[in-house]
This record gives structure tokens, sequence and C-alpha cells, in this order.
């Protein structure tokens, strides 16, 4: 790099002069006006009167100290503040070159802190260097002048931390300081390099000896001004008593010897303040604000932690109010700040050299949390209450639930009352065989079309008797069939049954044998009982198919019960298939057997009629089949009423007949019941609605 | 009634007369009797139906034609349904019953297909071209002999009970600002009249169950009078 050639502030590149962008970065390298240029060069000189006396001592200090070092005048076209640097590092002398000594060579390689060498390993380039500073050390001694009232700050800052009852006049009436102008902040001192390995020969520690940096220190027994150095500094006791920190005794006293002094305005960790840089901060004259008084106070004993120097900093938090604002985890909370030691020194930029310098690049390239505002759930508050129930049933569901405890036994004295009034009503006709009630006059609607249609039925073809009901119908459904039996017996038909359950073929057995008797029907010649049908909607279809395949036995047949003997009787002559039946009587306590049979044989019946006996609870379900303009169903006889009236038409009384009063009491009993039971139940909720306004 | 006292009926009719009983105890609440009798049936029901299926079932469709024709009755048909019925009958055992699912999958398949398939052309398709036919005011159901001003009337009731029971049953609606049901004025009252027709239909049918067990009701009383009075000479 010439001196011609420009750095680039932004990425270190070194460019030509003529040069007006980084050729890698693409920064700007000449300003835009005429004054950046001095900014990029370095730091403005502060304007004769902007600057204030403290400003004034330190230039005067450091043309003396260069005078007597004799150092180069500043070189044309470097900034002065860079040459006055330079000698920290030129100064020094160190030994001739190809002259490295063995401990040093030997402590490159490892890095390690500085060890103990021994006194006649010394070369006479240090052994020189320490008799210089020595010899520095006895003269600044005996030059160094009285302390005056201002450097008297340490003896202050002494006197107020051991007599707190000294009242304390606030920083901000203090009117014979006068404040800096604020103006350009002079260059910060840099950072020494890391300490070299301490030979043996080095001297005693500051805590025992004057410092060595040549400065003057205080006489003993006199205290600097506590005006000159504001608590807050951080200057530890043990440090106002004249000891030094650990990590400052393996820094050797030539590593600072001939710098300039550069006061810093705020005290360095670590290093000690001594009243002379004190005197040249002048801190007493700026204009401090109420809060950082408030912070001097507080900072009276406050040491610094000599073996982490970083660690006393306060760490960059974000305040509470700032921390609610921020989006969730996007930025690290803290950022952590590392040991001075462990800190990198600036490579590059106008900051080279520097340690301790914030790192912006690394800072703004720290990993962290994406911040992606899709994927946030945008959850409104219905979605909010569901997830919230859902989230309270999971848990209902995990919660242990406790005993029930043991219902209260109550008599159920109602139910006894109806019970008992229905029995009562039952039982009287067939006790006392009163009250005798009239049969009904009205005929069903369908019971014309269903007698005609038992009128025309041919007497050479049986009828089929499908007997699909349980055991528990049969005191209703033998009633209500009776009639319609009765009505084909007198006709001379021939009956054949069969049934999908298998109490259905005994059933089937017992009502033709009650009403058969008396018309002289015999088993195998006049009826014959095709047995039980297992498969359900599968064998009704392949029954409807082909019935002589679908039936393997037979019920109470007279010979061995075989397929071909089954269907050899007198009654089955001349059936081959479904529809060879001169009709089909589905007698079903439930909706889905009568379904099942309209469905699976129904394509199957032909020209013969289907005909219907139905309890009374399955009737509304059945006439749909029966009332459309294509019937599917050809007759329906449901109902105790419509039995009866069955046989007032046949003019011979049967079951149904007998079973009416007992019928018809119990239900004017029922539906009594349900009467008083719907007027309590509308009573009690006037009562509850009531009570419920009133109390509202 | 009358009631045939012979020697075997009359236990017969006795044992019924018991039961009879022991069932309608039930009254008092939940007691041993009624469990005695609940268990009887179950049991006899399983026994009864065990019994017959292997009398009318499996001994005429598996061992009797061996018998009648021996190995001549051995075909195809013959043999797919002893393995079948034997692997039907592995599932007796946990450890075989896995080996029953094939028959179980036979019956399940071929039942619910004919179920599906009946209802589709045996009960959709009819009642639903029946509906529509009904709504003509001209037609007369040739079996009922109603008149056309009834079929007038059966119409308009079927007409307004067949879209309000469907509206009634029309779960879908337009979403509100709060995720409720927003419904118009005009589905809700149809919505309600639908209801009113749905009520009407299981008022009718708990009229038709309270009508037929009062009929078993009836005829159990009368049987028990009548046995009473068949064994005290009445």
């Amino acid at each position: 790099m010439t001196m011609a050639d420009v750095r680039c502030p932004m990425c270190s590149t070194i460019n030509p002069a003529d040069a007006t962008a980084c050729s890698v970065c693409g920064a700007r390298l000449k300003p835009m006006i005429a004054g950046e240029a001095e900014s990029l060069a370095g730091p403005p000189e502060p304007q004769e009167g902007e600057a204030g006396d403290w400003l004034a001592r330190i230039r005067s200090e450091v043309e003396r100290k260069a005078e007597t070092s004799g150092e180069a005048p500043p070189r044309p076209g470097e900034p002065e503040w860079l040459n006055r640097l330079r000698p920290a590092s030129g100064e020094e002398e160190g030994p001739p070159e190809g002259e490295l000594p063995e401990w040093l060579s030997e402590e490159e390689g490892s890095a390690a802190g500085p060890s103990e060498a021994a006194p006649g390993e010394v070369p006479d380039w240090l052994a020189r260097i320490r008799e210089r500073q020595k010899t520095e050390l006895e003269a600044a001694a005996e030059e160094a002048p009285p302390p005056s009232a201002d450097d008297d700050w340490l003896g202050r800052l002494r006197r107020e931390e051991f007599l707190p009852t000294e009242p304390e006049a606030p920083l901000g009436e203090e009117p014979e300081r006068e404040a800096p102008p604020l103006g350009p902040r002079p260059p910060s001192r840099p950072l020494p390099p890391s300490s070299p390995p301490a030979p043996a020969a080095a001297p005693p520690p500051i805590s025992a000896t004057a410092p060595p940096s040549g400065r003057i220190p205080p006489p003993s027994g006199e205290k600097p001004a506590v005006s000159q150095a504001p608590p807050f500094m951080g200057i530890s006791k043990d440090l106002l008593e004249g000891a030094m920190p650990k990590w400052l005794e393996g820094a050797g006293p030539s590593s600072d010897e001939g710098l300039p002094h550069m006061p810093a305005l705020v005290a360095e960790e670590g290093l000690a303040v001594t009243p002379e840089s004190a005197s040249d901060l002048q801190m007493g004259s700026i204009d401090i604000p109420n809060w950082l008084g408030d912070l001097r106070k507080d900072a009276g004993v406050a040491p610094p932690d000599a073996g982490a120097p970083g660690d006393s900093l306060a760490r960059a938090t974000l305040p509470a109010w700032l921390e609610a604002m921020r989006p969730m985890d996007t930025f690290r909370p803290v950022v952590e700040i590392q040991a001075e030691d462990a800190q990198e020194v600036e490579s590059a930029g106008p900051l080279a050299g520097l340690r301790g310098v914030l790192l912006a690049e690394p800072v703004v390239a720290m990993p962290r949390q994406p911040s992606y505002s899709g994927a946030r759930l945008e959850v409104t508050e219905r979605q909010f209450a569901l997830a919230d129930l859902i989230h309270r049933m999971v848990e209902q569901e995990a919660s242990e639930v406790g005993p029930k405890p043991p219902a209260r036994r109550r008599l159920p004295f109602s139910r006894w009352a109806i019970a008992g009034a229905l029995f009562l009503a039952v039982a009287l006709p067939a006790l006392l065989g009163a009250p005798s009630l009239s049969v009904p006059t009205l005929v069903p609607p369908g019971l014309p079309a269903l007698i005609t249609l038992v009128d025309s039925l041919p007497g050479d073809r049986p009828v089929l008797l499908v007997f699909d009901y349980e055991p528990a119908y049969a005191g209703e459904l033998d009633a209500v069939a009776g009639p319609l039996l009765e009505d084909l017996m007198q006709r001379d038909i021939r009956l054949a049954t069969v049934s999908t359950r298998p109490s259905g073929p005994p059933l089937a057995e017992r009502l033709i044998r009650r009403i058969g008797d008396a018309h002289g029907y015999l088993n195998g010649q006049d009826y014959v009982h095709l047995g039980y049908l297992p498969g359900g909607p599968a064998a009704v279809q392949l029954f409807a198919r082909d019935p002589r395949e679908s039936l393997a036995g037979g019920f109470l047949l007279a010979q061995e019960p075989t397929r071909r003997g089954m269907w050899s009787t007198p009654v089955l002559a001349g059936v081959q298939q479904f529809s060879d039946f001169g009709a089909v009587v589905i007698i079903a306590a439930g909706t889905e057997i009568a379904r099942t049979w309209v469905e699976q044989a129904g394509p199957w019946t032909g020209a013969s009629p289907l005909v219907m006996v139905a309890s009374a609870g399955i009737e509304p379900l059945i006439r749909p089949y029966y009332e459309a303009l294509n019937p599917q169903v050809d007759a329906v006889l449901s109902g105790l009423p419509a039995a009866v009236a069955y046989e007032q038409a046949n003019g011979r009384a049967g079951d149904a007949r007998l079973l009416w009063d007992s019928f018809g009491t119990g239900m004017l009993v029922a539906e009594m019941a349900l009467i008083l039971g719907g007027m309590y139940g509308a009573a009690s909720f006037l009562l509850r609605s009531g009570t419920g306004t009133s109390e509202s | 009634m009358t009631v045939d006292l012979t020697a075997l009926e009359t236990a017969g009719t006795i044992a019924s007369a018991l039961l009879t009983l022991m069932v309608l105890s039930y009254i008092l609440g939940d007691n041993v009797l009624f469990r005695i009798a609940v268990h009887l049936f179950v049991g006899v029901a399983a026994g009864y139906a065990g019994a017959l299926a292997l009398r009318t079932v499996l001994y005429p469709r598996l061992v009797l034609p061996l018998l009648s024709d021996g190995f001549s009755a051995i075909t195809a048909a013959f043999v797919v349904s002893w393995v079948l019925a034997l692997l039907l009958g592995l599932k007796a055992w946990p450890s075989t019953a896995w080996l029953g699912s094939l028959p179980m999958a036979l019956l399940v398949g071929v039942g619910a297909a004919l179920v599906v398939g009946g209802a589709i052309t045996g009960t959709l398709v009819p009642q639903a071209l029946a509906t529509m036919d009904s709504l003509d005011p001209s037609a007369v159901a040739p079996l009922t002999g109603e008149t056309g001003f009834e079929r007038v009337a059966n119409v308009l009731i079927l007409l307004i009970g067949t879209i309000s029971t469907l509206v009634y049953f029309r779960f879908t609606a337009r979403r509100g600002p709060l995720g409720e049901a927003l419904r118009s004025p005009l589905s809700i009252a149809v919505s309600f009249v639908g209801s009113v027709f749905i009520a009407l239909t299981f008022g009718v049918m708990y009229a038709g169950a309270l009508a037929a067990a009062l009929a078993v009701l009836s005829e159990r009383i009368q049987f028990l009078v009548g046995l009473a009075r068949g064994l005290l000479g009445g």
C-alpha cells in the first residue's frame, strides 16, 4: 500500500487513489462534501475556543513528551492524532532484528501468559529499557508538583466515602466548573497489546511502588479531590489506597512507557485513574445531569471485578417495556460482552488496532430466530373459545371420575298406580264380564279390499303364510291373523307356513291347530310347515327365487324330513315357484322383516297378492307400500279393531272379540293416564316457568 | 279362551302362567323372579335355535346327502359348504378365530349387498315414484277407495309433510359473524312444521305400540283368568 492508496472505510480494501468507490463493496471512497475528507482522515481538531483548558493541557503534555523523547515531527499528510499514537509502538527499543530471545520465541508459539525468566538471561536491550524507565521514574518523582486543590480528587473522594454525613453538593449547582464544549471527542487511546511475558527482573507491582507510567502519584496522606473523579468511574477502594488490580500486575511497566497520555472520558475497566489524568479530564466542570449524579452517589464503594473486567459492565439488556413490544424471540435479549482480554483487536477500517470495538457486523450477522409473521396463527375469538373448549374436554377426559354416590332409592308409586289401574281395567271384563264395549261400527278402509281379495283366491293353490314374529307378540298377532285364517279355512284353501325365525314354526302350528280343529284341518293334508328359513334377507330372496331349493326340511312333518318328501305332500302339489302360491300372507311384528319380504320377495310374487298382517305398531310404516298408485302390498290387516271387524264380517266371533272388552278398557285407562300425565307435565312446566320468572 | 288341561299341556300351561307372573313382577322393580324368567327365556331360545339349526339346516344339508346318496352327493357346492361351515366353527376358539373371518365376510358382504340392493329397488325408488305420483290430484289410489276431495287433501298433506320434514333435516346454514348458524325465518317456520309432522308420526307409532302391548296384556290376563277358572273348576 502506498500513501496515495485509499483504504475503504467499510471493508478496508486498498483501492487506488483516484478511485471514487471501493472495488469490492462499492462504498464511496471520496466524500461528497469537502468536510467529509477530514472526517475520513481522522477526527477533526477542535477549533480554538471550542476545546477547553483540559484539551489544551493534553496537547501541551503530549508535545512536551514528544520533545523530551525525541519524537519525530508528524508526517505530512497524516492526521495529527495518528502521529501521536505512533510513538506508542515505535518508541520501544526491541531486540535487534534476528536476535529474538529464546524465551520470547518459545512463548510466541504457546501464546501463554507471562513467564518468569532468570535474571541472568535478560538481554542487553531489555536491560537498557529498564534502566531508562528507572531513571524516568526517579526524575518524575522529583518533578512531581505538589497536589493542587483541583488534583486532590481522590482525597476528596475518599473523604466522601468515609464521611457519608458530609453533604454533597449537587453537580448541577457547581457554578465554578465550566463544562467543556461539546465537540469532537478526542481519539481514544488504543489499548495496549496483550501483556508480553514479563521478565524476572520486572519492577515490583504498582501496589507496592509508584505508578510505572511515570505519572506522579499523590503524596501519601493526601487524597485527590472528589470532584475531579466521580465515584461512578468505578475506582475501587484498593486502587485508591495504592493497590493495583491483579490483572494489571502482569503488565510490565514498559508497555505504556512513552505513550502519549490520552485521557478517556469514561474510565476504562481496570485502569487506574490517576490524579493527573483526572485533572486533565476536568470532570467536575462538566454539567452532569441529575441522573448521572444519582449514579455517582450509588457507585461509591462498588469495586470493579479485577478478575473479570468485562463482567462489571452492565449487560446490554432491553428494558421491560421495550421487551414487551419486541417481536417474540427475534433478538437475543442479552448481548454478551466478552472479557477485555478475549475481545478481538480490530484488524481493518479506521479503528484498526483497537480492542473492545463494538462488533457491529458480527451482531448484525448474529444468528437469530426467524421472525416470520406468516407463521403466527391469527386466532379469532371463536377459534380461541373452541380451542379452550377442546382443552377443557381433554382435561376432563384425563381427570379421574369419582365414584358415583348411591342413588336414593325411591318407591315407584306412580308406576304402581298406573300398573294397578291397567291391570284392573283389563281384568275386570275377564272376571266380571263387564263392562262390555260395543264393537266398532266403522270398517277400516282396507278391510273390504282384503275380504274381496280372499274371496277371489283360487282354491287349488295353497296360500303361503309367513309367521315372522316372536312369541311375545303372539297375543296380538294370533288374534289379528285369526279371522283371516278362519276365512281361508272356510274356503278350504290349503296352507303352507314358513318363518325366518326359529320360533315361527311352533307358533304357526299352535295357531293353525287352534283354528283348524274346528275346520278339520290336518297336518300334511291341509296344511304343511315348511319350517325355519335361515339366512335373513338372502334366504328370503333365495326362497322367492326357488322355493324348492331353499328349504332343507319342514316342521312336524309326518314323514322323514327330506326335501323331496316335504314338497311331495298334496298341500304343495303344483308349486314349482314362488308365484305358484295363491297368495302370500306375511304376519310380522317388526318393520324390518315386513320390509324385507316386500323388497326381496315382492318382485317374485307375480300375480299373486301380497297381504300384510301386521302389528298395530308398524302399521304407519306399512301403509306407504299399500296406499301408493302402484301398491307393493295388496292388503293390510293391522290392529285388534280391524280383526274384530273382520270377525264380524265373517259372522263368527273369535279371539279378537274375546280380547275386545279388555283391550277397550285398557286403552281407556291408558288414554286417561296419558291425559293426566300431560296435564301434570304442563302444570309443572308452568310452575317452573313462573318460579324462574319471579326469581329472575 | 278355553284351556285344554291334558296332562302335558297342564304342566306347560302352569309353567307359562308362572313365567308370566314372574315377568309381570318387574312392576315391583328388578327382582330375582324377573331375572330367572329372563335367563330362562334366553337359554331356551338359544337352545331351541341351536337344535333347530342342527336338525333343519346342518343335518339335512351336510350329513343327509352323504347318508342317502353316498359319495355321489359330493359336489363343488357341497365341499364349499363343508369348508365354510368348518371355518365358521373355528371361531369358537380364539387361536383359530381368524380362520372364521372368511365365511363371516362372505355372510356380511352378501347380506349387505342384498339389503342395499333390495332397499333401492324395493323401497327407495318405488316410494319416491309413488310420492311423485301421489301429488297428482287426478290419480286415485286403487286400494284405498278415496274420493277426489280426500285425494286432494292427502296430496296437500303429503306435499307439506314431505317438504317440511326434509327441511327439518337440513343441517346446513349460513355462518354468522360469531360462527353460529343463520337460517331464514321461512326455513325456521317450515322446519317447525316438519317437526310437527315428525312428532305426529312418532305419536302414531307410539299409539300403535301401546295398542299392541295392551292387546298382549289383555291376552295374558285372559289367559291367567281362564287358567284360574280351570284350576278352580269355575
